[in-house]
């Protein structure tokens, strides 16, 4: 078993290094939406610049997407954490949930969808690549019954 | 979910008037676009200007739109915004559907009016 400030650290990365953000949010798209574009006008007021910020979006979007669809199968309800904390280096982001267990990320994919029919052509599948090239480490856990997943984005 | 239609003769413009195109909208967004693809013979150009974001769900239910219009029926975008842009362009279908950079280029409209 996990030390409590295991928990704990992963509940407040670099805790003595502001800003972070945390917040709590129902699992729903609606929500999703919202929060998230909460999240990017907070990147925006400590200093991010807007490209970065555009592709965090497409990454959070993706992310609590999955645990909305997969996590908590479209039930609307459960609930999810959302941490954010900016460093000098880094942004990391932690998404935990409480939903049915995810056996972890499947590794980035070769879709080559220029060579095929269109009526070939993936309708999903495309957020576990996106969340892979628009971030610099992924790492995923199950522990207490929780999926938690941890992204860092590299800052410039 | 708002759009709004413009028959260019060969080419029909559905004006997206929404700021995203997200899981939260893409399945209204099928629903439209099918009644569109219903009422339409022509050609069909996305005019995505005014939509800010797109995420994959977004990018499920275009993919989805242009299999219902078929072959001969291409679905064009155009007016792609900087973070919609860059989802087409890292998911490779910037590869699978024309690209204008804006209405008026994908209708030749511009053109007309120049010449």
């Amino acid at each position: 078993m996990p030390a409590d400030s295991e928990v704990l650290d992963i509940m407040h990365p670099e805790k003595d290094t502001p800003p972070n953000l945390h917040l709590r949010l129902n699992a729903d798209q609606e929500t999703v939406t919202n929060t998230v574009q909460k999240v990017i006008r907070w990147l925006g007021e400590n200093g991010i610049d807007e490209e970065t910020s555009g592709e965090l979006e497409i990454v959070m979007a993706e992310a609590l997407n999955n645990v909305v669809e997969h996590a908590y199968g479209f039930r609307q309800e459960g609930e999810i954490r959302l941490n954010l904390s900016i460093t000098d280096a880094h942004i990391v982001v932690n998404i935990i949930d409480k939903g049915a267990r995810f056996s972890g990320p499947p590794p980035p994919m070769e879709n080559d969808v220029a060579n095929l029919s269109i009526f070939d052509l993936p309708e999903g599948g495309f957020g576990w690549n996106l969340i892979h090239t628009l971030t610099d480490a992924v790492d995923f856990d199950h522990l207490k019954d929780e999926n938690r997943l941890k992204l860092l984005r590299r800052l410039a | 979910m708002e759009i709004e239609i413009e028959d260019f003769g060969e080419k029909t413009v559905v004006r997206v008037k929404e700021d995203r195109l997200d899981a939260a909208k893409a399945v209204q967004f099928k629903e439209s676009l099918r009644e569109v693809a219903d009422q339409t013979p022509s050609a069909v150009v996305l005019d995505m200007s005014q939509v800010n974001f797109l995420d994959s769900s977004g990018l499920g239910a275009v993919v989805n739109v242009m299999k219902i219009l078929g072959k001969d029926r291409p679905l064009q975008l155009a007016g792609l915004t900087p973070t919609v842009a860059k989802v087409f362009a890292l998911t490779r279908m910037d590869k699978v559907m024309q690209v204008f950079s804006s209405v008026e280029e994908a209708t030749d409209t511009g053109l007309r009016h120049a010449g």
